[in-house]
C-alpha cells in the first residue's frame, strides 16, 4: 500500500520507503531542510490530517508533539497525511542584531536580542531563519541572564547562512529564531553538583561548550570541569585568553587548547589530536559520575562519543551535538 | 508460567545488559567495523530490541525484518554471529545470570542465524 501526502492543494504519492521530505523534493517543492538526519529540525512541518510517525517526533519537545509537528526528513508515513509548512509568524520569534565581532580568521560572533522570550538553556541550539533558509546554531552565552543570544558562526565556502553572517549581517538587522533544542546543557542541581564534567569540541563546537561551562560556574558547580578546544592550527582557536583567565579564577576549571600543528607558534598549546587528549582525560576521570559533552565536526564528535563509551562512561551521561551540514 | 525474559528481569535487565553488551561489541576489532557508520544513540535503542528478542521477550521482529537489517553488512558470516553470542554470554555472566539461562539465550540468538546471514 502506498500512502499519499496532501500539500498546498496537491496530492503526491510516496514511493516505497521514501520520506515526506524526499517526496516533496522529488516533486520540485522548495521546502526547508538541512541535515536530513533528524538533528537540525530545519525540516519541521505540521500535520493537519493523520498522525505523524513515532520516528518523526522522537527528538521533538512534548509541546510540539502534542500539536502534531514532525520532522519531514524522518517521516515515512504508512497512512495518508495532510501537511503544511510552519507558520513563520507563529512559530518564529523576531530578533534584532545587537552587535557583531570577529573571533578569529573564520568565526564571527553575532549577538541577537530576541523581541520575545525564547525558552532555551545555554548550550542548546536555535533555528535561525535568514533569507528564507533555516539553519541551526548553538547558544554560546548565558542567554537567559543576558537577554541576548550569542552565536559563533564559522565561515563555510558557498554556505548561505554563514556567508550572510560574515558578509552581510549588520547591527539593527532583524532575523527570525526558534528554539531551544537539544540536550547539550548543564544538568546540575543544588543537591547534585559535584560530578566531574568533560567538554571537548572542534571549531565552533566551542560555542555550546563555553555556554555550558558558564552555566555550570553560574550554578556554583563543585565538581571538576575540564574544557578542551581543538583546531588544525593555532589561528583556528578563539577565546583563548577568556577561557584561560576563567580557568585561573576558578579552582575547579581547567582549559586545554590543542591543535594538530603548532606551526612554530610559541604560545602554550598542546600539539596532538583531540581524541588522544580526550582519551587520556577520560581514563583518569571518575567514569561512573562523569558527564561528557562533545560538539562540532560530526566525525570527531562520533569518535569521541564512541571512545568515551567504550572507556566505561554510560551512554546516558554522554551529550553531543554533531554540527551536521546540509546533506546533498 | 514465567518466560525466560521475565526470569531474567524484563525491561530492566535489558537496560542493564545493553550498555555492557554494546561496549564489548564496539571494543572488539573483529566486529566493531560493522558499526562504524551507525549513530550510537540509534544503535543503543536497536540493541535493546536485539536483547529483548534474545531474551525471548515481546518480539516485533520478523525474519524478513532481520534479513533487511543485515543484508547490507558485507562480509558478515558465521564467525560474527559466534562473536555476538560469545559477548552476549559474557555480558549475562557479568550480570550474575546462571549458565542454564545463558544457554537458553544463546539458543534463541542462534535460531535466527540464517535470517541474519540472509541464507
Ligand atoms: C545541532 C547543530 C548545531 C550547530 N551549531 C553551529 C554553531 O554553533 N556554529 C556554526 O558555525 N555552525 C553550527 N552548525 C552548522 C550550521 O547549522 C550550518 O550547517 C552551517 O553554518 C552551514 O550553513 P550554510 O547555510 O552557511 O551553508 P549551506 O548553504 O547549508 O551549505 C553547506 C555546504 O554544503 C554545500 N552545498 C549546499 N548545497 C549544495 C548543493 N546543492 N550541492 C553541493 N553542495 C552544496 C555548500 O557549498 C557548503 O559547503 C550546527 C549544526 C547543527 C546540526
Ligand atoms: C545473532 C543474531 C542477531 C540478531 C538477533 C540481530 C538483531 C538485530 C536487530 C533487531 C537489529 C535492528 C533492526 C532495526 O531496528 O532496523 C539489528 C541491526 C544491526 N545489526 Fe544485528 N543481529 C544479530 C547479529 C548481528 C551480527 C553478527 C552483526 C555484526 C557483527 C550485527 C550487526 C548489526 C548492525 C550493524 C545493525 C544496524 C544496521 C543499521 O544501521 O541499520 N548483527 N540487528
Ligand atoms: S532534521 Fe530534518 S533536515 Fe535536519
Amino acid at each position: 500500500m502506498t500512502a499519499n501526502i496532501f500539500f498546498q492543494g496537491e496530492s503526491y504519492s510516496l514511493q516505497d520507503g521514501e520520506t515526506v521530505l524526499e517526496c516533496l523534493l522529488r516533486n520540485g517543492k522548495d521546502v526547508s531542510y538541512s541535515c536530513k538526519n533528524g538533528v537540525c529540525q530545519s525540516c519541521l512541518m505540521h500535520s493537519t490530517q493523520g498522525e505523524p510517525t513515532k520516528e518523526s517526533q522522537l527528538r521533538l519537545k512534548d509541546s510540539l508533539k502534542a500539536q502534531n509537528f514532525f520532522l519531514a526528513c524522518q517521516c515515512r508515513p504508512n497512512q495518508d497525511m495532510g501537511i503544511e509548512t510552519l507558520n513563520v509568524e507563529k512559530e518564529f520569534t523576531k530578533g534584532i542584531i545587537y552587535d557583531k565581532e570577529m573571533l578569529c580568521h573564520n568565526v564571527v560572533a553575532i549577538h541577537i536580542k530576541p523581541l520575545a522570550d525564547i525558552e532555551a538553556r545555554p548550550g542548546q541550539y536555535i533555528n535561525l531563519m535568514v533569507e528564507g533558509v533555516v539553519r541551526s546554531y548553538s547558544i554560546a552565552n548565558l542567554s537567559n541572564k543576558d537577554g541576548v543570544i550569542t552565536l559563533h558562526i564559522r565561515k563555510i565556502a558557498n554556505g548561505i547562512v554563514s556567508s550572510w553572517a560574515h558578509d552581510k549581517a549588520k547591527t539593527g538587522d532583524s532575523v527570525l529564531l526558534r528554539g531551544g533544542m537539544g540536550d547539550c546543557f548543564y544538568l546540575g542541581t543544588n543537591n547534585e553538583n559535584s560530578f566531574p564534567i568533560l567538554l571537548a569540541g572542534t571549531g565552533t563546537g566551542l560555542a555550546p561548550l563555553e555556554a555550558i561551562v558558564l552555566d555550570a560556574l553560574d550554578h556554583g558547580h563543585k565538581g571538576k570541569i575540564h574544557i578542551i578546544h581543538g583546531g588544525l592550527k593555532p589561528s583556528d582557536l578563539y577565546h583563548m585568553e577568556k577561557l584561560q583567565s576563567l580557568a585561573d579564577s576558578y579552582e575547579n576549571l581547567s582549559y586545554t587548547p590543542c591543535v594538530l600543528n603548532k606551526e612554530n607558534s610559541v604560545i602554550d598549546i598542546y600539539e596532538g589530536s583531540l581524541d588522544a587528549i580526550v582519551n587520556s582525560a577520560v581514563s583518569t576521570a571518575d567514569k561512573i559520575n562523569l558527564r561528557a559533552y562533545f560538539c562540532g565536526a560530526p566525525e570527531m564528535v562520533n569518535l569521541l562519543k564512541k571512545n568515551t563509551f567504550i572507556a566505561g562512561v554510560s551512554s546516558k551521561h554522554i551529550f553531543s551535538d554533531p554540527f551536521l551540514q546540509k546533506h546533498t | 508460567m514465567t518466560t525466560l525474559y521475565e526470569e531474567l528481569g524484563g525491561a530492566g535487565a535489558v537496560d542493564a545488559a545493553v550498555e555492557i553488551f554494546y561496549r564489548k561489541m564496539l571494543a572488539d576489532g573483529r566486529v566493531s567495523g560493522f558499526f562504524d557508520n551507525t549513530d550510537m544513540d540509534k544503535q543503543i535503542s536497536m540493541q535493546k530490541s536485539f536483547l529483548t528478542m534474545a531474551f525471548g521477550g515481546p518480539n516485533e521482529y520478523t525474519g524478513k525484518h532481520l534479513r533487511d537489517a543485515h543484508k547490507n553488512l558485507s562480509g558478515l558470516n558465521d564467525s560474527h554471529v559466534d562473536i555476538v553470542i560469545e559477548h552476549l554470554g559474557a555480558t549475562l555472566k557479568e550480570l550474575g545470570v546462571d549458565d542454564a539461562k545463558i544457554t537458553k539465550v544463546a539458543a534463541i540468538a542462534n535460531s535466527v542465524r540464517d535470517d541474519v546471514l540472509n541464507r
